[in-house]
Order: structure tokens, then C-alpha cells, then sequence
């Protein structure tokens, strides 16, 4: 029963998507309204089969339960095998994405309405919103990473939504580069534990008790090089400093693709990863320390640069931030059940309030009428704690979005470029 | 650039204001030009409406006939129908194996008339790249209007001095550019003005070539460029806080940056033509197959031609280009449009009311016209008139409900008056009681929303009292028109307004209006007064959907103070010595019509008269029937559904977060009726005329009628032409698709992170529109209607250069002019025979598309 319910919830919006490409494949292209259709029930059968998953959990008194899923491949004695787990960890989470899903999935069904990429977005949709289960779900990292990759690229496809402006494409770009340069991280941390544990199954790799206690499988510097993988792949997906530039990028996309992936929940599957490595880290104070540091230098960082932005997407995009970098020095300093906890409070606050952005005007307007007053209140703070001196220097920083994207583009990027150009020109010079 | 101010306050322009001294055809050309944009429709779609029959074979040929001599008629006519977009050898290859064209033909057109055309690709310097983001955020900020937490340091010294300030700021990172903007800033002293000179000499732009260097600067950024603009032209129209923005410092502030940007990318000259590859032209050859092709005789005739005969007929199709054609079909649709318009005005037979029981009132709105059309067919005893919505009541209005007095009037008229909404004696300590809850709430949502963004209050509000938010997030996805009725309960207070106005005034503004609609004797015992406006969520473009004669708001305030100052006894002893004699029976009511929700609200009913009751289900039956021919141009609402059902689907649609078309606002709008109702009763004009009440048999001088041509006519044109530019270019003059827009410093939107600001409308609420002009019937003589028309320059402007199309219909006849190259001339308009239905719901029901006038009722 658990199990299935299990597989429903998950598989659900993947099956939905392998319909609709195999339609597409046989060159029928259904309506849109059969299109709100599809995604409807499969939303709705997700969200039932979550909660009868919770309902399961708590009536059977089971705290831990691995479903299996089949061996994906093996080679000589070595094997891959697939499963769900779902406690107390992913139940949570799971409810909480479909809900999500599914409610932005109604939301995006009217305001796409007549789009000429309604289809391509539904499409997208139903992919980011499997690959979300799978990333919650998921029995080791193997399965994991397939979620991971499926939220990322279905995210890049959608900030370049607009394929026929220049921007957006950029700008998926971009988010698509931060991406795959973190993804390395989980990517390693799985071959890692396959080659020393011989599988990337969390039971082994954590321990088997329930989460979040648990004895890792991994010691001294393989489970620090891991631990600090996965702290590489988080902050990619959670844009930490000094990867953020890409989330107030991911602004282009419609607005109901900006509140499930940017305001709700993939995000937080950064988090997500490394609550899951809890028992790891409970061993790891380097990695630990250096989650709390970043988090913190994260948090202050979108605090400062969120209150000089002027666009209301970009508001949100740094408020948010600002959240997940604590969330980041929550789960660093050894809690648990806070994170959690805030996760899921926080992933339903910003999806609220980026759907509500258009109406920023209109809301705007009545609680002005409400207060009798204008509220072009600006924070003191600049004023009060930072010295006259740096205060514009503070600013300026503030709305370069203190030059993130310049650093990584002068550091990374292009030095990264110079030695490709090099190799290019090597190339030609040897063969021709 | 464009006329838009801040986007709360939305009027309606002129998107081609700047060209109005050039004749409409020449402008759309030119401006076209200037703006990359298109200038008529695309040929594909003039193409389906012929296919359709929405242009006749007989409309093409009486515009060849006005359009073209004699001997270029015939060639014209084949260029016209046979053509396809934007021919490449590709498509051509692909076509002529798909056995679609004649390959022997098309090989000898394309040796014969394919033009060798050296592809000069334009190399410019891209300097948008770096200067846009930098520029966009110091822009943003300058104006913002209370959307970022820290207001921009040093904003009350001007744009430049601002930007100066702050991008002298050392900045640590390793980018070249950033040092380079850092340094140049240090060393840029001295006024805007004299920088910006400097700039030009540095960028060797010789100074003949100042103005389009210029030009081209400001519209790269054109947006933002015009925002900056309207906000020095007109400070008092920013929402919240003053600004002193300055045109010339924008234009200082990016020549600054695009001198330095030209330099950091080695580039000096503006810019370098390299010619790339030589292609062939073959819209030529394209042209020539089609005259050849089918009954053009084919090859033969072809090979029959001598070099000379090719090379003139290559002149010729060449004339005949794109643009040309486009031309040529959009007067052909046009006169298509026209054509039925004066038709059926031509042979309707003019209805008066039967005995009117009851009178309403108006706004001249193009969406008022199903209102009046629907109360008229449910009750024939109504008699409808329309006024511009405000009734001419110019007014500053500060609502119970209200912060702040806002204008309600045309944006043309600067209102000496002020008018408050109060709560009525003995109600004071209940609207006390509601001004403290609602401040409360107010402070409550605001201090909450705010608290979310900020790190301490942020993470205590996500981390305890986030996961609650689920609740009102899929309430309001989900089921939004139940979630629209949970609000905080707040005590209802009985109030009256406050009209700062003296009785003289009062009887002036009042007396004007009832002689400029025709009403002066007669008077039933009720008098509805109806304003309008529109309420959405999800839609930055709110306010557009309002009334557009108070201004870009809801004129609600303006209908009730009108049957205020109507009902006034003293206002009537003064109206009588002006001979308008209001029985002391007559009661005017104001009241409020919702266009998005189709909600119709009554002012000042605490002792309503008996017959009310009658008139209230009239509107009720009427406003479900007005819901219903509205749905039936939303895809997503079903034609079977009743008036009742499509009124719940309109109430919902006003207050859905998902939904991008809360109402269609002006879209369709293609005609104007100045004249009696009478001339128009009973017919189904589809929503898409504003009808303007004006009894010419009463205006002998023709003094009223200049009156009503003065607020009208500009008014109704710019609706009309904001319209029709943004739906033919829509990503050029209008906004785009507005679902990835971005609210910016409340004052307008970019599409998603970072762009221009986009001005006009978005593509959401023009999609169903037909683009014409505004064809606007005066039931007036020519003379009269020449001699009224010429006191305003404006209007003159508009109907010299073709801005807006205008005829008369003759007050006791159906004799019809229409104004052609400076003068009134006689028009017969094709026989036609009009549809005739019991009803408008008869007549629409289960129909999608646009119809046909219609003869309904009676």
C-alpha cells in the first residue's frame, strides 16, 4: 500500500509527461483544453496519493520504508539498484510539492491560456514537477542526481521561455552554466559512495535508522569530500553566494514558473539534499562550519542587495535568497526540524507572493487607501547603522548586485574562455 | 518617444502622437522607419480576411480605383492576390517541388527579374550590453516609487548628479568595464548639459548629425526615455513621490556611458557597413511569377516581352512593394468596415422610445453600448443617453475609503474643485470605527508583506507562520470569486458627498450636460447616472480598463455628485431660469458600473422611489445579458451558458490571480455614433461604437456640437489609435505578451529581469481587436459639422490627415457624407440588407467570432 501510494505520487506527473511526448511523437497534438485536463488529474492524483502516503505513514506507525523500484543496471557483481525511501523526512516534502504543483499547475493552466507555448510549458511542467518527487524520494543519490537534472534543465527551458528575445535565453543560459558546474557535485558524490560503499543507496550511505539519526557509511576523508559535494551541488541549486547571480536572472520566464521553481521549491531542494545527509553531517564540523558560513554570508548579502531593487520579481528573487541562506545556517548548526519546518513555511509564503506580483498595484493602492497614507516608508537602516562615508558605496554595491555576475564573469568565465580560445588555437596549429 | 506616464494612472494615446502633422498613411511609413515597426498589418492576415469575406473582390477594386491610375490597376490587382512573405530561394525551391508553382516559370522569372543585391550587414557597435543594465537599474531607481526599501542616496540633486555619486564609488571587482564607468564618473564635472556636448565631440558625431544620433539614443532605451520625459513634462502625475527628472540628464547620463562604452569595445566611429555576401533580391521575380502564372498567359507571354518591356514592368512591381500592398488592403478592410457601418445606418429606420418611463445616462464607452443595448430590450421604457463619463464634473475626489484626492477628469483639464466623500451626520463614530479597522488591516498586510522580505522579521514570519500561507494560496488559485468574499468585516457607513461648488457652478455643470445630450424636457421621474470603471487582479494595466474621460479612473464619484447637484433644489430654480424645467417628481440616482465584473452599484437609495424597484431588476437582467455577450469572446467561457452563469464568470474572472484578461476593455472599438440615440436604438453594434448623445435640432449655431467634437474627438482617436498601433506591432508599440512582465518603481513594467520599459498595451488585451480607424457619423449637416470641427486645432489635426475617418448623416434623411481630401461629399453606401433578430441574445448566442450589424427588438 505505502508503496504504491508511493509510486503514484511520484511517477504520476512523469508518466503524464511520457504521454504527452509520446503523443506528440505520433504526431497528435491534443487541445489545450484535454491538455488542463491531463494536468489536472495528474496533479490531483498526486496530491491524493501524498496524502494518503501521510495518512499511511501515521495509521501504520511507520517511520521508515524503502520501496524498491528494480536493479537499473549491473556490471560484473556490481549493482544499481533503484528505490524510494519515505519517512519522516520525505512524506513532508512530498505533500508539499504536489500540493504546490498542483496549484500552481491550475494557476499556469488559466494565465497561459491561448499562449502559443502552452503545451511546451505543460510539458515542462509536468517534467520539473517528477523530477522534484524524484529528488524527494529518491533512495540514494543514484536517483537523486535523475531528479536533479530534471529540475534543472526543465528550469533553464523555462527562464528561455521566450525564445525570440535575446534575454531570456541569455539568462538561461547562464542559470544552465551555474547549474552543470554544481551538478558535478552530486554527480561525484554518487561515484564516490558506488566505488567505496558500492552503492548510492542512503540506508548505506547514512545509515539505516530513521532520519535524522543515523551512522554514515562513509569516514574520514572520503565522507568529508563528500560532504562537502553535496555542499557544492547545494549551492548551486539554492544560488548561494557567490552563485547567485542566476536567480534574479530566472526572472524571465511567465510569472507561475517564477513561483514554483524560484519562490517554492526547487530552490530548496539544495536544502533539501543536505537535510537529507543530516547523519553525515552530524559527523563533518569543516562542512558544517563552512554551511553556516556561507549561509550567513548569503543571508546578508540578499538582505543588503534585495533592499535596493526596484522590480518587484527582483524583490522577491533576493528576499528569498535572504531565507535560504539561513535555512542553509540552520541545517550547518545541527538543527533539524527547523529547517524542515521553515522550508515548508517559506516555499508556500513565496510561491503566494509571486503569483501575486502583477497585482502589486492594485494591492498596493488599497492598502494605501486602507493606512491614509503613502507608504514610500524607506528602511532607516542604511542611514542608522552604516556610517555617512560608506553609505553610498553601500548602495552601489547593493544595486550592482554586489558584482557577483562581474566576479564570476572576470574569474571563472572568462579565464575559462582565454584557455579554451588557447586550446582551440593549439589545435588548429597542430592539426593544420 | 512615448507619451505614457506612470502605468496607475493609464490614458489612452495617440501612439504616433509626434506624426500627427503628417497624413495617417505617410506617418505609419515614417514612423515605421524610425521604430523598426510595422506600418499595417501583416499581408497573411488581410489575406484570411479576404478569404473570410471580410474584404470583398469589390472593395479591392473601388480602392485600385481611387488609389491608382488606370494602367496599373489590373498588375496591382494580381501583386495583391498573389504574393506570399518574405520570399527566399528556399521557399521558392520548396514550393516549386512541391508542385505548387510552375518551375519552368518561376526559373525563367527569377534569371529575368532577380535583382544582385550587395547584403549589406550593418555591424554596429552593440554597445546596449553593457550600458542597459547599468542604465535600466540607475533609471529605476531615480524614479521609484516605493517598490525597494532604500530610496536611491541623493535623488533630490537630479538623475546625473545622482548616478555621478554613486558610480564614483570604488568597486572591488576585477571588471575592466566597471573601473572604466568608476573612473570616467570621477572625472565627468561640470552641468548635464555641457557633458552631453562633450560626449557628442568625443564620439565624432559631426554636429549636423546631433538630432539623429540623439534620436537614436533615446529610443534605444525609449521606454525609459519618454518615462523620464512625462515625468518633467508632468510631475504632478507620479503616483507617490516627486522626482526632478530630466530628459536632458538621462540623454548626458547615456552619452557618458556610450562614449565610454564605444572606447572600452575600440570602437570610435558610430558605425561600419561590411558588406558581407552578395544575395539575390527575388521579391521582384516573386511578383513577376505571380502576374504570369495561371491566366497571366505563363511562359509564353513571358519570353514574349522585350528587355525594355521587362525592365518597366520590373519598375513597376517594385512599386508594389510590401508596404504598398499592406497599404492597399488595409483601405480595402477599412472600407469594408465602413461600408457596413454607414449601410446600416442608412436604412435603420430610427426607434424612438415608446413612451420612456425612464431615463439613464451614459458614458460614451464603446462598452457601455451592449449596457444601454440590453436595458433597452429588457425594458423599452428606458430612455438612454451618453455624456462623456464625468459628467462634467472636473473634480478632485477623495473617497471614505481614500488616502488621497485623486483627479476625475479628462487629463486635459486641471480641476479647481475638490470633493470629499463623508460619512453622513450621525455616522461619524461608525466611519471612525471603519477608518481604525481598516487602518489596522492596512497596516497589519502592508507591515507583514514588507517584514517577509527583511532578515530577522523574515525569518521568524517564514519559518513559524509561513506554511499558513498554503490556506489563502490555494484558496485563491482554486476557488477565487469565494476567496474574493472573505474580507475582514468592516462596518458599512451611511455617506454623502461634499461639493465644494456654488450653485452657480453646479447649475452650469448641469444645465451644459443636459442640453449637450438632448435632455431637456420630458423628464421621467427617475434619471439613472451611470459611471464606470474596472477592477482586476493580475493586471499592472488596471486602470487602462477605467474610464477614460476621468482620466484613466473609475467615474463612479463623478455619476453620484452630478445627481447630487441635479437633485439640488436650488440648482433647479437656476436651471429653470435657463429654461430646463425638472419636475420637482424627478429624481436623478448616480451609480457605478463594474466593466470587468459587470457589477452595477446604486449611490444615495436610502429612501428609494417606488418604481425603482422595477428599473434595479431591469439593470440586474440586463447587466447578466451584458456578462453573456461579453463571455462570448473569451475562449475559455462556453457559449451555452446563460446570462447567469456568465455573470459569475465575469465576477470571477475580476478578482482571479491567474488570469491575464479579466476584461477586453476597448478592444474591437472601430466606430463613433454623435448623434440621437434614436438613429442607433435597436441596433447590435457589437461593442464596438461609443455613441455620444447630442440632439443637433437644439444646437442651431452648432456651438454644442464643437463642445462635444473638442473632448470627443481626441479622446475617442486616441483610444482608437493606441489600439489599432498596438495590436499591428504589438512587440514594437505595444507591450508584448504581459505574461512575463515585471512591475518596475511602480511605475511601469519590463519583461522579466531587466528591459525597456514597455509602453502601450500588451498583446492580452488586443488580440481580438480589427485594427481600423476610428470612422466617427455626426448626425449633423457637412456645414455645420466643418464649421464646429474647425474651433479645435486638434481635432482638425486628426481629420485633415486621416487620424480618424468622419461623416454625417443627415438629421431628417438617410443622406450620408463622408470627409475625403478637405471637403464633405456625397456617399451611397451599397445596398444592404440587415440581419434582423428578436433579440441581441438571439442574434449572438453561440457565436465566437465578430458579427454583422443587426436590426434587434422592437
Amino acid at each position: 500500500m505505502i508503496g504504491w501510494l508511493a509510486r503514484i505520487a511520484v511517477f504520476a506527473p512523469i508518466a503524464a509527461f511520457a504521454w504527452l511526448g509520446l503523443a506528440r511523437l505520433l504526431g497528435r497534438r491534443a487541445s489545450e483544453r484535454s491538455l488542463t485536463r491531463l494536468v489536472s488529474l495528474t496533479f490531483v492524483t498526486s496530491v491524493i496519493a501524498a496524502l494518503g502516503l501521510a495518512g499511511a505513514m501515521i495509521l501504520e506507525r511507520r517511520s521508515s520504508e524503502v520501496v524498491p523500484l528494480g536493479t537499473w543496471f549491473s556490471s560484473g557483481t556490481h549493482r544499481v539498484h533503484l528505490s524510494l525511501l519515505v519517512d519522516g523526512l520525505s512524506v513532508p516534502f512530498l505533500v508539499l510539492s504536489s500540493v504546490l504543483c498542483g496549484t500552481v499547475g491550475a494557476f499556469a493552466t488559466r494565465y497561459l491560456h491561448q499562449d502559443p507555448g502552452f503545451h511546451r510549458f505543460m510539458a515542462l511542467m509536468l517534467l520539473f514537477a517528477g523530477g522534484i518527487q524524484l529528488v524527494t524520494a529518491a533512495g540514494g543519490l543514484d536517483l537523486a542526481y535523475i531528479g536533479w537534472e530534471l529540475v534543472g534543465i526543465t528550469s533553464a527551458l523555462l527562464i528561455a521561455y521566450y525564445q525570440n528575445r535575446e534575454a531570456p535565453v541569455h539568462h538561461g543560459l547562464w542559470a544552465f552554466g551555474v547549474y552543470r558546474a554544481c551538478d558535478v557535485g552530486l554527480l561525484l558524490a554518487g561515484l564516490v559512495a558506488h566505488a567505496r560503499l558500492g552503492s548510492g543507496a542512503y540506508p548505506v550511505l547514512y545509515g539505516a535508522a530513521p532520519w535524522p539519526a543515523g551512522a554514515p557509511g562513509l569516514a574520514g576523508d572520503t565522507a568529508t569530500l563528500v560532504a562537502f559535494l553535496l555542499l557544492l551541488s547545494a549551492m548551486g541549486k539554492s544560488a548561494q553566494v557567490p552563485l547567485s547571480g542566476w536567480l534574479p536572472r530566472a526572472m524571465e520566464g511567465p510569472t507561475p514558473s517564477s513561483a514554483i521553481f524560484y519562490g517554492a521549491l526547487s530552490v530548496h531542494a539544495g536544502c533539501y539534499i543536505l537535510l537529507r545527509a543530516a547523519p553525515l553531517l552530524d559527523q563533518q564540523p569543516g562542512a558544517s562550519a563552512a554551511l553556516v558560513v556561507v549561509g550567513l554570508v548569503t543571508a546578508l548579502y540578499a538582505t543588503v542587495v534585495g533592499r535596493a531593487q526596484t522590480d518587484i520579481k527582483s524583490t522577491i528573487a533576493y528576499a528569498t535568497l535572504t531565507q535560504l541562506g539561513i535555512i542553509f545556517a540552520e541545517i550547518g548548526l545541527g538543527l533539524r526540524l527547523i529547517p524542515l519546518v521553515h522550508i515548508m513555511g517559506h516555499a508556500c509564503l513565496r510561491a503566494l507572493q509571486f503569483l501575486r506580483a502583477p497585482s502589486l498595484l492594485h494591492e498596493r493602492h488599497q492598502v494605501e487607501a486602507a493606512m491614509g497614507e503613502h507608504v514610500t516608508r524607506t528602511g532607516a537602516h542604511l542611514e542608522r547603522h552604516v556610517p555617512a562615508s560608506a553609505q553610498l558605496w553601500l548602495y552601489r554595491f547593493a544595486l550592482q548586485r554586489g558584482y557577483l555576475d562581474a566576479l564570476i564573469m572576470g574569474w571563472v568565465v572568462g579565464p575559462v574562455l582565454r584557455a579554451l580560445a588557447w586550446l582551440d588555437r593549439l589545435e588548429r596549429k597542430w592539426i593544420g | 518617444m512615448p507619451a505614457q506616464g506612470p502605468i496607475g494612472v493609464f490614458v489612452h494615446h495617440n501612439t504616433l502622437h509626434a506624426f500627427e502633422d503628417l497624413p495617417f498613411e505617410r506617418a505609419v511609413i515614417e514612423a515605421g522607419g524610425w521604430f523598426g515597426a510595422e506600418p499595417f498589418a501583416a499581408e497573411a492576415e488581410y489575406r484570411a480576411a479576404y478569404a473570410r469575406g471580410r474584404i470583398l473582390g469589390r472593395d479591392l477594386e473601388a480602392v485600385l480605383r481611387d488609389e491608382l491610375e488606370p494602367d496599373r490597376r489590373a498588375l496591382a490587382q494580381r501583386a495583391l492576390l498573389f504574393t506570399f512573405e518574405e520570399p527566399s530561394d528556399a521557399a521558392l525551391d520548396w514550393r516549386a517541388s512541391e508542385g505548387q508553382l510552375d518551375s519552368a516559370l518561376l526559373e525563367a522569372c527569377v534569371t529575368r527579374f532577380a535583382v544582385r543585391s550587395p547584403r549589406c550587414e550593418l555591424a554596429p557597435v552593440d554597445t546596449s550590453r553593457l550600458i542597459h543594465p547599468t542604465l535600466i537599474r540607475l533609471v529605476a531607481a531615480f524614479v521609484d516609487q516605493g517598490v525597494a526599501y532604500w530610496a536611491m542616496p541623493g535623488r533630490e540633486a537630479g538623475l546625473f548628479a545622482a548616478a555621478r555619486a554613486l558610480l564614483a564609488q570604488p568597486a572591488p571587482p576585477p571588471n575592466p568595464w566597471v573601473h572604466r564607468v568608476t573612473r570616467a564618473m570621477r572625472e565627468a564635472d561640470g552641468a548635464p548639459a555641457e557633458l552631453a556636448v562633450r560626449a557628442l565631440d568625443a564620439l565624432g558625431v559631426a554636429e549636423a548629425d546631433w538630432g539623429d544620433f540623439v534620436r537614436e539614443q533615446l529610443l534605444a532605451l525609449r521606454g525609459w526615455a519618454g518615462l523620464v520625459n512625462q515625468l518633467e513634462l508632468r510631475p504632478d502625475r507620479v503616483p507617490a513621490r516627486r522626482v526632478p527628472a530630466s530628459l536632458i540628464e538621462f540623454l548626458a547620463l547615456r552619452l557618458v556611458l556610450e562614449r565610454e562604452a564605444r572606447a572600452f569595445l575600440g570602437e570610435r566611429t558610430p558605425r561600419t557597413a561590411s558588406p558581407l555576401t552578395e544575395g539575390r533580391d527575388l521579391r521582384v521575380a516573386q511578383a513577376a511569377y505571380g502576374v504570369f502564372a495561371g491566366e497571366g498567359g505563363g511562359l509564353a507571354a513571358l519570353e514574349a516581352l522585350d528587355a525594355d518591356a521587362v525592365s518597366a514592368l520590373a519598375r513597376e512591381l517594385a512599386a508594389l512593394d510590401s508596404t504598398e500592398r499592406r497599404r492597399l488592403w488595409h483601405l480595402a478592410y477599412e472600407r469594408r468596415h465602413a461600408q457596413e457601418f454607414l449601410g446600416a445606418l442608412a436604412v435603420h429606420r430610427p426607434r424612438p422610445a415608446p413612451r420612456p418611463r425612464f431615463q439613464a445616462v451614459f458614458c460614451i464607452d464603446e462598452r457601455a453600448e451592449s449596457l444601454r443595448r440590453h436595458l433597452e430590450e429588457v425594458l423599452p421604457e428606458v430612455e438612454t443617453y451618453a455624456a462623456a463619463g464625468f459628467f462634467g464634473v472636473a473634480m478632485y475626489y477623495t473617497g471614505l475609503d481614500d488616502a488621497h484626492p485623486i483627479p476625475l477628469c479628462p487629463v486635459g483639464v486641471t480641476p479647481t474643485h475638490t470633493v470629499s466623500e463623508v460619512a453622513a451626520p450621525g455616522a461619524s463614530r461608525r466611519g471612525e470605527r471603519r477608518r481604525t479597522g481598516r487602518r489596522l488591516a492596512g497596516k497589519l498586510a502592508y507591515d507583514t508583506d514588507l517584514g517577509t522580505r527583511t532578515l530577522v522579521r523574515g525569518t521568524v514570519l517564514s519559518a513559524a507562520l509561513g506554511v499558513l500561507s498554503a490556506l489563502p494560496l490555494v484558496w485563491r488559485v482554486l476557488f477565487p470569486r469565494a476567496a474574493s468574499r472573505l474580507h475582514v468585516p468592516l462596518p458599512e457607513v451611511k455617506t454623502h458627498l461634499d461639493l465644494d461648488f456654488s450653485v452657480e457652478e453646479m447649475a452650469r455643470i448641469v444645465g451644459e450636460l443636459l442640453e449637450e445630450i438632448g435632455l431637456t424636457e420630458g423628464f421621467c421621474e427617475l434619471v439613472l447616472v451611470v459611471g464606470h470603471g474596472s477592477s482586476s487582479l493580475n493586471n499592472p494595466h488596471e486602470s487602462a480598463h477605467d474610464c477614460g474621460a476621468c482620466g484613466g479612473a473609475r467615474g463612479g464619484p463623478n455619476a453620484r455628485a452630478f445627481a447630487q447637484m441635479a437633485n439640488d433644489a436650488r440648482v433647479r430654480a437656476q436651471l429653470a431660469a435657463r429654461g430646463i424645467e425638472i419636475p420637482a417628481r424627478t429624481r436623478f440616482i448616480g451609480a457605478f458600473h463594474d466593466t470587468c465584473s459587470d457589477a452595477i452599484s446604486c449611490f444615495d437609495l436610502e429612501t428609494p422611489p417606488p418604481s425603482f424597484a422595477e428599473l434595479r431588476a431591469a439593470l440586474d437582467q440586463a447587466r447578466a445579458r451584458d456578462a453573456l455577450e461579453r463571455s462570448r469572446r473569451f475562449e475559455s467561457a462556453r457559449l451555452d451558458w446563460s446570462p447567469s452563469q456568465a455573470l459569475r464568470h465575469v465576477e470571477g474572472r475580476a478578482v482571479d490571480l491567474a488570469q491575464p484578461r479579466p476584461e477586453y476593455g476597448h478592444a474591437t472599438n472601430a466606430t463613433a455614433f454623435i448623434g440621437r440615440r434614436a438613429r442607433t436604438r435597436g441596433l447590435f453594434l457589437d461593442r464596438r461604437a461609443f455613441l455620444v448623445s447630442y440632439d443637433g435640432s437644439r444646437d442651431p449655431s452648432g456651438a454644442v456640437l464643437a463642445r462635444v467634437l473638442a473632448s470627443v474627438v481626441p479622446v475617442g482617436a486616441g483610444i482608437n489609435l493606441e489600439y489599432y498601433f498596438s495590436y499591428i506591432d504589438n512587440a514594437r508599440y505595444g507591450a508584448g505578451t504581459k505574461l512575463p512582465h515585471n512591475i518596475t518603481s511602480l511605475v511601469g513594467v519590463m519583461d522579466g529581469y531587466s528591459s525597456d520599459l514597455r509602453t502601450g498595451l500588451p498583446w492580452q488585451m488586443v488580440e481580438i481587436h480589427e485594427p481600423v480607424r476610428l470612422l466617427a457619423v455626426v448626425e449633423t449637416r457637412p456645414e455645420l459639422l466643418l464649421a464646429a470641427a474647425s474651433v479645435t486645432p486638434a481635432v482638425v489635426r486628426l481629420v485633415e490627415n486621416g487620424w480618424i475617418r468622419l461623416a454625417t448623416l443627415d438629421p431628417d434623411s438617410s443622406a450620408l457624407h463622408v470627409f475625403r481630401d478637405g471637403g464633405f461629399h456625397p456617399f451611397e453606401p451599397e445596398p444592404i440588407a440587415l440581419g434582423r433578430a428578436s433579440s441581441s441574445l438571439e442574434w449572438f448566442r453561440g457565436k465566437r467570432q465578430p458579427l454583422e450589424i443587426a436590426e434587434v427588438g422592437g
